[in-house]
């Protein structure tokens, strides 16, 4: 299993696949910007001051990290980065299930339908975190 | 570590420069004057919301009722084109009054005055509770489409 979980080409898919994914992602909230920044109002986690400095920013976090894990360069850096990114989704979700509310998540679409905030978003994005943290792991073990 | 934390400063660094370009190049307003459309957001966050390129997608199909949630004055001032008046104030007072002019499978758009009025969020919010389920709030309300020169009506009042 350790074997499979740190070899190379498996890093590189995962690489491939998790840069197209967040590039994906971040264009989309880019050319919708007005939206998402009504979707992050929905969480009721910022103060309405910041939600445009907020949802403007993430978008290019996202497409900037994503473009480095899929260019093989940086890809430490850009792993944790996304890594960071998906912890700080899963406490929004996790906070907004508790409330006991669901509605469209602002992520991205999936077979143009985009998921609903609730568990199977938060096992998603767990997913997707540990996924990238392989990535980071492989990387720094590399390294050392 | 410190390679990482190399990086993670470059890949910032490269984001925070890439996002404030587009900032100004959009004139996005990063910390702005009236964020009443995001406090509607926050305290209905179960109403859909649509701009007026999505509401014309769509209003013209048979299952679409568009509904005017301001008073009878603004109303017969002017209207989107087809739109039934409901004004929220008497959808407060007499909700049942008004359910039978559609189905409750039809796609039912609501709207007001624009981003800064909370009248089409009420309706819809009550018609959410009274079990319907396609509801949207046109956030951009009336204004917008008068000034876009598209379908719209007076009637006497």
């Amino acid at each position: 299993m350790k074997k499979f979980l740190f070899n190379k080409i498996w890093i590189r898919v995962l690489q491939i696949f998790l840069g197209i994914l967040f590039i994906y992602s971040g264009i989309l909230k880019i050319l919708n910007l007005f939206e998402f920044s009504l979707t992050v109002a929905k969480y009721g986690i910022l103060p309405e001051k910041l939600i445009n400095l907020f949802s403007t920013m993430l978008p290019f976090f996202e497409v900037v990290s994503g473009f480095f894990l899929l260019s093989g360069f940086f890809i430490q850096g850009a792993s944790l980065i996304i890594s960071f990114l998906l912890f700080i989704f899963i406490a929004a979700v996790v906070y907004v299930v508790s409330k006991g509310l669901s509605f469209e998540c602002g992520c991205f679409e999936i077979l143009g339908k985009e998921p609903k905030t609730g568990v199977l978003l938060i096992l998603r994005n767990i997913i997707l975190m540990v996924l990238s943290l392989n990535v980071f792991v492989s990387k720094l073990k590399k390294q050392t | 570590m410190k390679r990482t934390l190399l990086e993670i400063l470059i890949i910032s660094t490269i984001s925070i420069i890439t996002g404030f370009s587009y900032i100004f190049l959009k004139k996005i307003e990063i910390f702005p004057e009236s964020t009443e459309i995001y406090l509607f957001s926050k305290k209905y966050p179960e109403i859909k919301l649509l701009n007026t390129d999505e509401v014309l997608k769509i209003y013209k199909k048979q299952n679409v009722v568009i509904i005017d949630a301001r008073d009878r004055i603004s109303y017969s001032q002017g209207h989107i084109k087809d739109a039934i008046n409901i004004p929220y104030d008497e959808f407060e007072l007499y909700p049942e009054f008004f359910l039978n002019l559609f189905k409750k499978d039809n796609q039912l758009i609501i709207y007001c005055e624009g981003g800064y009025c909370e009248q089409s969020f009420i309706v819809a919010e009550g018609l959410l509770k009274k079990g319907f389920k396609n509801i949207y709030v046109y956030i951009d309300g009336y204004p917008e489409w008068e000034k876009k020169g598209l379908p719209h009506e007076k009637v006497p009042f």
